[in-house]
């Protein structure tokens, strides 16, 4: 009964634990490895104005997450202006301004796109307002006359938008749309007067501009479609093709008939848009997408620590392996070191001071240390006293070897900090208990294996790959406590114990 | 053989591993409150004393470090007496006297130890250096045994003593642990002394194991150590039989001296008793253990434990004896 008990407890452990790396892995997109790799691209525009000498007022846009994208590292790199942003309407306003410049000046505004895998909500679900027409009445009639034949050609507002940019986009457009259009044929005015008919007819719609982030390049279009509001939702209609869907591809920058820069006080003498496209990490990347899929990741992962408790998490989160190994080594090896834990400890204090000098270090204090013990034998001191005496010798060890390696330009990233220096100190007292109880010899060969142990836990606990999973998933640590559990629970031989036993097993009792 | 090959044998004979001992015997018959009943060897002889079983007599105990230096004048009367930390383990911190030299003290090794060097080494158990945890411990001064002549031979320097493990009131296994010059004079097996497998229906040994070997001579006067009889052999099970319900501790090692006057005195009791007393006696122990589970033999009157332990783990037919 007890162990169908544990059986079951480490079952639902381990599929806690599995079931939630994989929603991390599969929906949230958490890599397994943290170097791997996605497509964003790099957004970069750059603005350059003649000043007149006067005030000087640029307003342009700033890009923003939508359902489809998120944006990542946004910079403004706009060193002659003050730099605000408001709020205007769908958009975001990016308002630099000067008192009195001179000359030419740069604004430069760059980010990262990645792409959502799984749609985010709306983020601020700006309920439509009413915007004005802006066509004289003469053109307000003909929009109207426009609107109704489109509306009497379909069947819901889906198929009229269509229907209606159709009549615009047709190369044989009729006498009142060419009235409406004039000479300009491009897709922004196109949209816009689509926008305006739509308006007339009372439904609420807006033109988009953006990039189309397929197309990289230095210097590269904006494009320009249609947003209507239908239900619930914008729906955007291509403008090529009337259709109700556009290019997955195509980001939208920012809305409505205004362009991308307007200057006051000075002159707009260049605007560029380049994209290139990069390599993100996928971690970054998952981590972008994660302020999507609901505040538990965003809030409340290791993740969102600051960096220091960050970085002292990454070495936490790698115990339990540690710990896990231990209880291998120790419940189906067989083999055992000084204390119980002791040797996760001096691997994470080989984190500070590097394996190899670590190694060296730690022996070095560890055989002085008992030398000592060995010398203090013949002073008879009490226990306690004689303990403190080694540590104050062991202190004073650390600190010759330390100058004398800094010196010596030895080892630069030797650091012992307090850590080691705690952990020696318990690992010289756990040896020279066990030098009384067990002897010499046997004190030597736990210290050696402890060493070894050590060594090993250090490898695995300092792997990067092990560090970001853990760390990345700390719900694997139910998986290895399932693990534990059920070693906890093993009633079978130790490895050792069959060297030990074997020779009960070659003799027919 | 291969490694599986090897696993798969031993548990055929019924081998206690270390995990089955602890999580299968231990865990479930000895609770952990009572481990300071066997830890502490004075406690263990007030139970024993109550019990009615003989245990070596005590001359006297040390608390605090105060009392030290009184040790001479309670002790100069004593020409033998045995030092021992309350709660050591491994038969470490152990100091036998015999005797003097001059105004020194003489060990049984026949090393010279003054009162000043007896004194530090009190002042040490006191300490804790000899205790499990390292806490405070007490200092243990009792009758030094005279070992039966039965076992000139086969020991050296030290005291014999005899390791039975008794389940819920059965014994189920025996051992004569010799004490070798390697030991220095302690009969602790894993510090080098030889270990004898005892035959539970006649009290005579079998062959020995000697650091994880099986030897048959005593590895110092290579006298024959199997098929000697052990006297009081009897007795010996009686006391055993009766220590589980004396501690509550349903798993329990008990060491036993035989001192050639007093006869079966019991020295200690062991809550963590190891397995290698299987290799001495070339039998499994969880092959006994599921024996008296199964027959249910820990209901039995004292009497009739140990005759079910005669009858079911008598030393088979073919071993050496």
């Amino acid at each position: 009964m007890r162990n169908l008990h544990i059986y079951l407890l480490a079952a639902a452990l381990a599929a806690v634990g599995l079931g939630l790396s994989a929603y991390k892995f599969f929906v949230i997109g958490l890599p397994l490895h943290e170097r791997a790799s996605v497509s964003a691209w790099e957004v970069e525009s750059e603005i350059r104005v003649t000043a007149a000498g006067g005030p000087l007022k640029l307003s342009t846009f700033v890009a923003e997450d939508s359902r489809e994208f998120s944006v990542l590292d946004h910079r403004i790199a706009a060193p002659d202006f003050g730099v605000t942003t408001a709020p205007d309407g769908a958009n975001r306003r990016l308002n630099l301004t000067a008192r009195a410049a001179t000359g030419l000046l740069v604004a430069r505004q760059r980010f990262i796109v990645h792409r959502n895998e799984v749609r985010a909500p709306e983020r601020r679900p700006v309920p439509p307002f009413r915007q004005p027409i802006t066509l004289d009445d003469t053109a307000q009639s003909i929009a109207r006359s426009l609107y109704i034949s489109a509306h009497g050609k379909s069947a819901d507002a889906i198929s009229l938008v269509t229907v209606l940019l159709r009549a615009l986009i047709s190369p044989d457009r009729a006498e009142n749309v060419r009235y409406l259009l004039g000479d300009d044929h491009s897709p922004r005015k196109i949209a816009l007067l689509a926008a305006q008919i739509l308006r007339v007819g009372g439904h609420f719609a807006r033109a988009v501009q953006g990039i189309d982030l397929s197309k990289t390049g230095i210097s590269v279009d904006t494009k320009t479609w249609l947003e209507v509001h239908v239900g619930d939702r914008w729906v955007s209609f291509s403008i090529a093709t009337g259709e109700p869907r556009i290019p997955r591809s195509y980001f939208a920058w920012w809305r409505g008939d205004a362009p991308f820069a307007s200057v006051e006080g000075g002159k707009l003498t260049r605007q560029r848009i380049s994209v290139t496209q990069v390599e993100e990490t996928v971690l970054r990347h998952a981590l972008a997408l994660g302020k999507h899929e609901g505040a538990f990741l965003a809030n409340y992962s290791l993740y969102s620590l600051p960096a220091p408790q960050r970085a002292i998490f990454h070495v936490i989160m790698t115990i339990p392996i540690g710990v896990l190994m231990l209880v291998v080594l120790r419940n189906l090896v067989g083999l055992r070191g000084v204390g119980t834990f002791m040797p996760v400890l001096i691997a994470l204090s080989f984190r500070e001071t590097h394996l190899l000098w670590g190694l060296v270090l730690f022996s070095a204090a560890l055989s002085a240390g008992l030398l000592v013990r060995l010398y203090f034998d013949h002073l008879k001191l009490l226990l306690v006293a004689r303990l403190g005496a080694i540590v104050m010798f062991v202190i004073l060890l650390l600190a010759v070897m330390t100058v004398l390696s800094d010196k010596l330009n030895f080892q630069p990233g030797l650091s012992v900090a307090l850590f080691p220096l705690v952990i020696l100190t318990m690992t010289i007292e756990r040896v020279s208990v066990i030098w009384d109880e067990s002897g010499p010899s046997e004190a030597i060969k736990m210290a050696a294996f402890s060493l070894v142990i050590a060594a090993f836990c250090y490898a695995l606990m300092s792997a990067r790959p092990v560090q970001h999973i853990f760390f990345a998933f700390p719900e694997l640590i139910l998986v290895l406590m399932a693990l534990t559990l059920l070693i906890g629970r093993y009633s079978g031989y130790r490895l050792s114990e069959l060297f030990r036993f074997r020779v009960l097993a070659e003799r027919q009792p | 053989m291969s490694l599986l090959g090897i696993a798969r044998r031993l548990h055929e004979i019924g081998v206690l591993g270390m995990n089955a001992r602890n999580g299968d015997y231990i865990l479930p018959c000895n609770p952990r409150k009572l481990y300071p009943l066997v830890d502490d060897k004075l406690l263990t002889k007030e139970l024993a004393q109550k019990a009615g079983l003989a245990t070596p007599e005590l001359y006297a105990a040390f608390q605090y470090s105060g009392e030290i230096p009184h040790a001479r004048e309670l002790l100069d009367r004593y020409e033998n007496f045995v030092v021992k930390p309350a709660n050591g383990s491994g038969g470490s911190g152990i100091l036998v006297i015999k005797g003097r030299v001059g105004n020194n003290l003489r060990l049984a090794n026949h090393r010279v130890l003054t009162w000043d060097d007896l004194r530090f080494h009190m002042q040490n158990i006191l300490a804790g250096i000899y205790s499990l945890g390292g806490q405070d411990d007490r200092v243990l001064v009792e009758y030094c045994v005279e070992y039966d002549h039965v076992f000139d031979s086969i020991t050296y320097l030290g005291v014999p003593d005899i390791r039975l493990i008794a389940y819920k009131g059965v014994p189920v296994m025996g051992m004569l642990r010799l004490p070798t010059s390697e030991s220095e004079g302690k009969a602790n097996l894993h510090q080098g002394a030889i270990g004898a497998g005892i035959d539970l229906a006649s009290g005579r040994t079998l062959t020995a194991v000697w650091r994880n070997a099986i030897v048959n001579e005593h590895p110092d006067s290579l006298a024959v150590v199997s098929g000697v009889q052990i006297p009081h052999f009897e007795r010996m099970l009686a006391i055993a039989a009766g220590c589980n319900a004396m501690t509550g501790l349903g798993y329990v090692g008990v060491d036993l001296v035989l001192d050639r006057d007093k006869g079966p005195l019991m020295l200690e009791l062991n809550a963590r008793p190891g397995l290698n007393i299987q290799i001495a006696n070339r039998a499994g122990l969880a092959a006994r253990l599921e024996a008296v589970d199964r027959a249910d033999a820990g209901r039995l009157p004292a009497a009739e434990r140990i005759a079910f332990a005669k009858e079911h783990f008598a030393a088979k037919a073919g071993d050496p004896v």
